[in-house]
């Protein structure tokens, strides 16, 4: 007999003459890289953690979203970030914390394109140097995005993880490099 | 069956006595008289001297069921406020065996208690005093349900409750069927039905009382408590199996006990092996065998304390006790490591579970999410370079519902996985964590005996002190096979006790055979009233397409009787299934008072179709005819007065503006 | 011979039926008609025109014929006309009513068309054009749709054309990327229409799967169980894995996802391609292994292997991929 599983299985099917069943339909993308899906958390961060600016603008660090965001889909991370900001002042501690979810935000591109598509949509523009996104002329549809799922009560996982950043205290140098 | 022929209310207060009467008959009767009449007063002194106010939802003897009229200040002719010192209301009831029944009971003042005036035929009237409401059944000498139940020869029936404990019915429990008040009686049948006393089906029970059908009723109860056992014993069986199951890991042993399935599949399960059984063909377990092996090593050890040869050149004693000791520690530190290995692992896939159920319910949000179709962007060019600004310019997609219901089933597929794994391990983590405590207790003892070997004084001390310590260690794990043992025994005689209990279960019998010819005469009742009053949705030619479901709702067809038809036509279906009730009851026999008192029909939608149908109706043979009483409390102009009482409708046009009016003395009289 | 690149071309064409024909005739066209329009059917229909071109004047239906429901040249004769004169009554506003045309009017087409605009040139494009006696009563139509119709749409003198798979294959220059495109959309035809014969309707799950295995092989029960143990392990580790890129390295999540994908077409169509598709299921950790090195090779290094096993445990366990007792003949 193989000692290989896949080989094992191979003999076994083919000698009890079994019929091969391929759904190609149940093989599907994670919903993380819905578009709809990263625009929700985006907009939920943005309504949550934006800060007055000017007049009638809000603004947000765009590194800080990024990593707002990036805790947001993922709750189980939240001890990490408490962590992290609590052993700001202790490096070997932070090295130890802070590695994994420092380079899992840093490189999460998908959040990227779609700060870009929102930028080219004018949902949000960029100042400056783009250190900071506020709100453009059609930031509307992030509202309207985060009261919708408010009202139906969706992602409260997300809700709740962003609500609870508020308490955290994420440091420049927690997004320092990026 | 009985009739109601009086309902009378009165009092005192500082403008004088007071008092309104209501005089009633055999058969139909239409008292008419305008809003604010007092009619509703009426309805609800025959609710409060029956004693069943709780169907209004207020507490026992509370009078707020009243108007403050009665209660507090009145209008009487010539004083527009008199204060109320005193009010009691009585109704007189007449049997057909000719008995008669009085019950009188305070409005403004002691409510707890209901005066009773009993007359047998041509005979002495009994007066008595019962308590109203509390232990109104149980109470065989003072309690008022007890007794109107005696007087009418119904018999007390048990009920299954949701909370455990059987409780009767009640007239509170009956009276929905025939009491349709003008605040709520309306909105539903049996809208006034109590759902507080925790009753299981208790509607149902209620038709099929007063229809007869009593033997259907055990039988339903019987049925249920059948099930509320069946539950326990399903429950039980879980909490058994989980018990046996954390007991035979804790010692290190697989054994597949299931408390999972029909209470039918565990009893088969559980009967076709002992628990000692499993252990041996499950775990290679055998107690009883190893207690022999123990015991006959203990034999061979205590002889060779006593008087076996002890060879003096045997100096392998002191490294044999310590190879022992760092076998045993080997053995431990691996242990400890598995253990350690197993709660890392075990916390890694909790963590990976508590993620999937994350994502998961993130998917089902997100599938929730598209259909509101917010967040949706439109197409877009880009006003200077005209480049398409569409998601998939960025790279970036919008996926589709049926890939996210894909990917939240392949989720579930991987929580399932490692729900399983967590079982697992955790199974796992018992089981190592049992044989590192047994391993501590043995680490301990090849310590012990290795501190009294390498203690001893020459070889044959040595050899000694060695069996010794084996002879010890022996009988430790005898007692502890015996404590494992007993263990054993104790959750077998736990299984054996289920087994029992499961096999008295009995199912209940089957549908009593004369509850199918009660339901019928229902049935049939039902179509004549509906057709009759003139739903809508129910003409003669469907009348046949009207049934009772099993929890005696009506349908046309395949659809619920209350969803058709019109607004107007739901009243309709509530008069005519309480007078088909009363009806069929008293074609077959059954336990139905004989009484229908309807509340204001018209008022629940006064257009003038509605009023022409039951106009009509009331001059029905059907309805005048009845071999029951029914008293229709509304207010009619005088030209329909007219027209009933032309048809033969008995009609009651009390006199005077308000049910309430001042008595006056004789001399007030004679002036 | 070797075959030419427009036989070749026609051949694929000809084996696409549907509304894969359908897209491959409107792509074929639009990559050498400029101005050419494809027409799609939402919201309230395509008004019986797929595509239309030269501002208006020219127009395309398109009819893939399933070749399973017409087996023979008569049936498949009949289907062509009665699509193409149903297609044909739209365009003409003209409805059946018995043996009569009734003038109706179509909303949609004033939709689709410029304004004023009317066709002058229709041409039936359908994937099987064997033989000529479609043409007749298709012509016959027509004839009789211009006497009924107000026109308003198709010029009273429209010129109404039949064109096959060869016709339209000889008819603009053939390069490799129609061939590559062709190729793609008849691959995937074949691939759905044989995953649609074999996918198991209700969704079995990874036990239900083994049970049915203990079932094909009862001897073999104590090696499937470790089979399965094994499968499961490796499962656990793809799960594992794909939760630690997720959370630490989001590029490489998704590249992870688009292999998973890449390893399930071409495991599929190794398998669907073969008579003996499990000879083609060993091949799959080797397949995984390829496609996955290229993106976590460097990272991973020999951890790649087991990340493979991983991955096709996954695709196992998951359900995409599956097997199912053969069914006995009847008779």
């Amino acid at each position: 007999m193989a000692s290989n599983p896949l080989q094992l299985l191979a003999e076994l099917l083919q000698s009890g003459r079994a019929n091969p069943a391929i759904s190609l339909k149940r093989l599907a993308s994670s919903s993380f890289y819905d578009l709809q899906y990263r625009m929700f958390v985006i907009a939920a961060t943005f309504e949550i953690h934006s800060k007055q600016f000017g007049l009638q603008q809000r603004r947000i660090g765009a590194a800080r979203l990024k990593l707002l965001q990036f805790v947001a889909c993922r709750p189980w991370l939240m001890p990490i970030v408490r962590n992290w900001s609590e052993a700001e002042h202790d490096p070997q501690t932070l090295l130890h914390s802070s590695q994994r979810l420092r380079r899992g935000f840093i490189a999460d591109s998908m959040h990227d394109d779609v700060v870009d598509l929102l930028v080219a949509r004018n949902i949000l523009v960029r100042l400056g140097t783009g250190t900071h996104l506020a709100s453009g002329a059609n930031v509307d549809l992030l509202a309207k995005l985060h009261l919708a799922g408010v009202e139906q009560e969706l992602f409260s996982a997300e809700r709740r993880i962003l609500q609870e950043l508020l308490d955290v205290r994420v440091t420049s140098n927690m997004l320092e490099g990026w | 069956m009985i009739h109601l022929t009086a309902i009378e209310v009165y009092g005192t207060s500082d403008a004088g006595r007071f008092a309104g009467a209501l005089k009633l008959s055999l058969g139909l009767q239409v008292v008419s008289a305008r809003n604010s009449y007092g009619k509703s007063l009426a309805m609800t002194a025959l609710a409060w001297c029956l004693g069943i106010e709780p169907i209004f939802g207020i507490p026992d003897n509370d009078p707020s069921c009243f108007p403050e009229a009665v209660r507090e200040e009145l209008e009487l002719l010539g004083h527009p406020s008199a204060r109320v010192f005193s009010s009691e209301c009585s109704i007189s009831l007449a049997h057909e065996d000719g008995r008669s029944l009085r019950l009188i009971r305070a409005i403004k003042g002691d409510s707890s208690t209901v005066r009773i005036e009993e007359q047998a035929s041509g005979g002495k009237i009994k007066k008595s005093k019962l308590i109203a409401r509390r232990q109104t059944m149980q109470d065989e000498h003072g309690g008022l349900q007890r007794f109107l139940f005696e007087w009418l020869g119904w018999p007390r029936e048990e009920v299954t409750t949701f909370r455990g404990p059987l409780a009767e019915i009640y007239l509170e429990n009956l009276a929905p069927c025939f009491y349709i008040d003008q605040d709520e009686g309306w909105t539903n049948l049996q809208a006034l039905q109590i759902g507080r006393y925790g009753q299981q089906q208790i509607a149902e029970i209620a038709v099929e009382y007063l229809l007869g059908a009593t033997d259907a009723i055990k039988a339903r109860v019987m049925r249920q408590l059948a099930a509320q056992k069946s539950f326990v014993l399903r429950e039980t069986a879980r909490t058994v199996a989980e018990r046996i199951s954390m007991t035979c890991l804790r010692h290190g042993w697989q054994v597949a006990w299931s408390g999972h399935g029909s209470i039918g599949d565990i009893m088969a399960r559980w009967s076709s092996r002992t628990l000692s059984e499993a252990l041996k063909q499950d775990a290679e377990v055998d107690l009883t065998a190893r207690r022999i092996t123990l015991n006959e090593r203990v034999e061979l050890l205590r002889r060779a304390l006593t008087e076996g040869p002890i060879d003096s050149s045997n100096i392998s004693a002191p490294s044999e006790a310590s190879q022992r000791v760092v076998e045993l520690k080997r053995r431990r530190h691996s242990l400890n490591n598995e253990l350690h290995t197993l709660r890392t692992q075990c916390e890694h896939a909790r963590e990976l579970v508590v993620s999937l159920e994350h994502r998961i319910h993130s998917a089902q949000d997100l599938l929730r999410f598209k259909t509101t179709g917010v967040g949706r962007l439109d197409h877009m060019e880009c006003p200077t370079c005209h480049r398409d600004l569409d998601p998939a310019t960025f790279a970036l997609s919008e996926q589709s519902e049926e890939s996210i219901s894909s990917h939240i089933e392949a989720l579930k597929r991987d929580r399932e996985l490692m729900s399983k794994n967590v079982q697992s391990l955790e199974a796992n983590l018992v089981s190592a964590s049992g044989k590192l405590q047994d391993l501590d207790t043995e680490f301990r003892d090849a310590e012990r005996a290795l501190i009294t070997v390498t203690r001893a004084i020459g070889t044959i001390r040595e050899q000694i002190a060695q069996i010794a310590a084996e002879l010890t260690a022996a009988e430790r794990e005898i007692d502890r096979i015996l404590e494992i043992s007993n263990e054993i025994d104790d959750l077998q005689t736990t299984v054996n006790r289920w087994l029992r209990e499961a096999r008295s279960v009995t199912q209940g019998e089957t549908i009593a055979p004369d509850l199918q010819r009660r339901r019928d005469e229902f049935v049939n009742n039902l179509r004549q009233y509906l057709t009759a009053l003139g739903h809508s949705a129910v003409r003669s030619g469907n009348e046949a397409l009207v049934t009772l479901d099993e929890q005696y709702i009506p349908y046309l067809g395949t659809r619920r009787l209350r969803s058709l038809g019109s607004a107007s036509d739901q009243s309709r279906l509530v008069a005519a299934y309480s007078l088909a009730l009363s009806a069929a009851s008293k074609n077959i026999g059954g336990l139905h008072p004989g009484l229908v008192i309807l509340d204001e029909p018209l008022q629940q939608n006064p257009d003038a179709p509605h009023r022409e149908l039951f106009l009509t109706f009331l001059s029905q043979q059907l309805a005048r005819e009845a071999k029951f009483q029914t008293v229709i409390f509304t207010w009619l102009p005088d030209a329909d007065i007219a027209r009933l009482q032309e048809q033969g409708t008995k009609v009651i046009t009390p006199d005077g503006d308000h049910f309430l009016q001042l008595i006056k003395s004789p001399a007030q009289v004679n002036q | 011979m070797p075959i030419s690149i427009i036989q070749e071309y026609a051949a694929t064409l000809s084996g696409l039926t549907g509304t894969d024909f359908q897209a491959e005739v409107c792509a074929r066209l639009q990559s050498v008609i400029l101005g050419f329009q494809t027409i799609p059917a939402k919201p309230h229909g395509d008004a019986g025109l797929d595509g239309f071109s030269h501002n208006g004047k020219h127009g395309y239906c398109c009819y893939g014929l399933e070749y399973d429901s017409s087996k023979t040249n008569k049936d498949r004769e009949r289907a062509i006309v009665d699509k193409f004169r149903g297609d044909l009554r739209r365009l003409f506003e003209l409805s059946s009513n018995g043996s009569k045309l009734v003038c109706i009017e179509s909303p949609e087409m004033a939709t689709i068309l410029p304004d004023g605009q009317r066709l002058e040139h229709i041409e039936l494009v359908v994937n099987w054009f064997e033989s000529h006696r479609v043409l007749n009563p298709i012509g016959t139509a027509v004839a009789s749709y211009k006497t009924k119709s107000k026109c308003r749409y198709v010029h009273p003198s429209a010129v109404v054309v039949v064109v096959g798979p060869k016709d339209l294959a000889n008819r603009y220059a053939v390069d490799e990327i129609t061939i590559v495109r062709a190729r793609q959309r008849a691959f995937i035809q074949r691939v759905q229409q044989v995953a649609e014969v074999l996918t198991i309707n209700d969704p079995r799950d990874f036990e239900t799967k083994m049970a049915a295995l203990q079932e094909i092989r009862p001897d073999q029960l104590r090696a499937i169980q470790s089979l399965g143990e094994q499968f499961r392990a490796n499962w656990r580790m793809a799960l594992a894995f794909e939760q630690e890129l997720h959370d630490t390295l989001p590029n490489m999540h998704r590249a992870l996802e688009e292999g998973r994908r890449r390893i399930l077409t071409q495991v599929s169509q190794l398998m669907l391609a073969s008579n003996e598709p499990w000879t083609k299921l060993m091949q799959a950790g080797t397949i995984a292994e390829e496609i996955l090195r290229p993106d976590f090779g460097k990272l991973y290094g020999s951890l790649v292997q087991d990340v493979s096993s991983g991955e096709i445990a996954r695709l196992i366990g998951e359900c995409p991929v599956g097997w199912e007792k053969a069914r006995v003949a009847d008779g």
